[in-house]
């Protein structure tokens, strides 16, 4: 299972982006807050849906997908077992940047 | 022309038989018309959609690339469905007219009305990626056939269409030599499943 590390930022960091003919499914979510406050951190699901009767012109779209509040010192970890659906460009927000908060997602494509 | 099926059909090979009934496909396949395969090629084609909740689009197989631009080619298509869990597909051929419906006048699909949002679907389950059980024959000029989706879901969802083309190249059989012919596969028009 692939996974990358990320440190909070205020700009979406990337975290991984899902082939067009594939979903990704996050599977497992650590966030190590060393930093000297709390953290919530906000995982994003950016992609453009397809043109409907609904909205012909569509533009890119972002969804939250998860928010999670992290204590200062805490090691936060989740095994989600596939149960956060990625359709597009998977992003991890905080809303402090600092490097002492890690953040590991690991995700799949199915 | 379409069809579900409980397993996954094989498909058609070389010195195989084709027999199109019920009525005329185009100019160039009429009814009773039989041919010989004589080659054929797989290919794989993956079209994917974002449908948000609530909505739906609609998708021209022939617009796609999903109709043979040669007389003396038939298209056997199979199609398997990957995510889209609420993603409902409602055929019709030609353009307005659904394929799957009941007889009772008032109980065809409309995925307007809860009471007739689930007739004559297809989804995910019925046709899984891994398993296609829809099987769909074209032929160049054939009527469109379309695809309606809708969402029935609460959030986004992606669905990948997975169509496994097989190619063939058709040579036509003579009406004497089609007499002598008993093994075939039988491609019935949609107007012949719709009475």
């Amino acid at each position: 299972m692939p996974s990358v590390v990320v440190t909070a930022n205020t700009s979406p960091q990337t975290a991984f982006t899902v082939p067009t003919n594939k979903i990704g499914k996050i599977k497992f979510l650590e966030i190590d807050n060393q930093s000297a406050s709390d953290i919530t951190i906000t995982i994003t699901d950016t992609f453009t849906p397809t043109a409907t009767v609904g909205n012909p012109t569509p533009t890119s779209v972002t969804v939250d997908r998860k928010v999670i509040t992290v204590k200062t010192g805490e090691n936060y970890t989740e095994k989600i077992d596939g149960y956060i659906e990625i359709l597009g460009t998977c992003n991890v927000v905080a809303d402090t940047t600092d490097s002492a908060c890690k953040i590991t997602v690991g995700y799949d494509f199915e | 022309m379409i069809k579900i099926f409980t397993e996954t059909p094989p498909l058609l090979l070389p010195r195989q038989y084709v027999k199109f009934t019920g009525a005329d496909f185009t100019d160039f396949v009429r009814e009773g018309d039989t041919f010989r395969i004589e080659r054929t090629q797989q290919i794989v084609y993956e079209q994917t959609l974002i449908l948000p909740s609530s909505d739906y689009t609609q998708i021209d197989l022939n617009d796609i690339g999903l109709y043979p631009t040669n007389i003396n080619t038939l298209y056997e298509i199979l199609v398997g469905l990957k995510g889209g869990k609420d993603i409902l597909i409602y055929p019709q051929v030609p353009a307005g007219k659904y394929f799957a419906r009941l007889e009772e006048s008032e109980l065809f699909p409309n995925f307007a009305t809860p009471q007739l949002r689930y007739i004559g679907f297809i989804d995910a389950k019925t046709t899984p990626v891994d398993e296609p059980k829809l099987r769909i024959h074209t032929v160049k000029d054939l009527e469109p056939i379309i695809f309606i989706l809708y969402n029935d879901g609460s959030d986004y969802e992606k669905l990948v269409m997975k169509f496994l083309i097989n190619r063939c190249r058709l040579v036509r059989l003579s009406a004497e030599e089609a007499e002598q012919i008993e093994v075939y596969r039988e491609i019935q028009h949609y107007e012949a499943l719709t009475w």
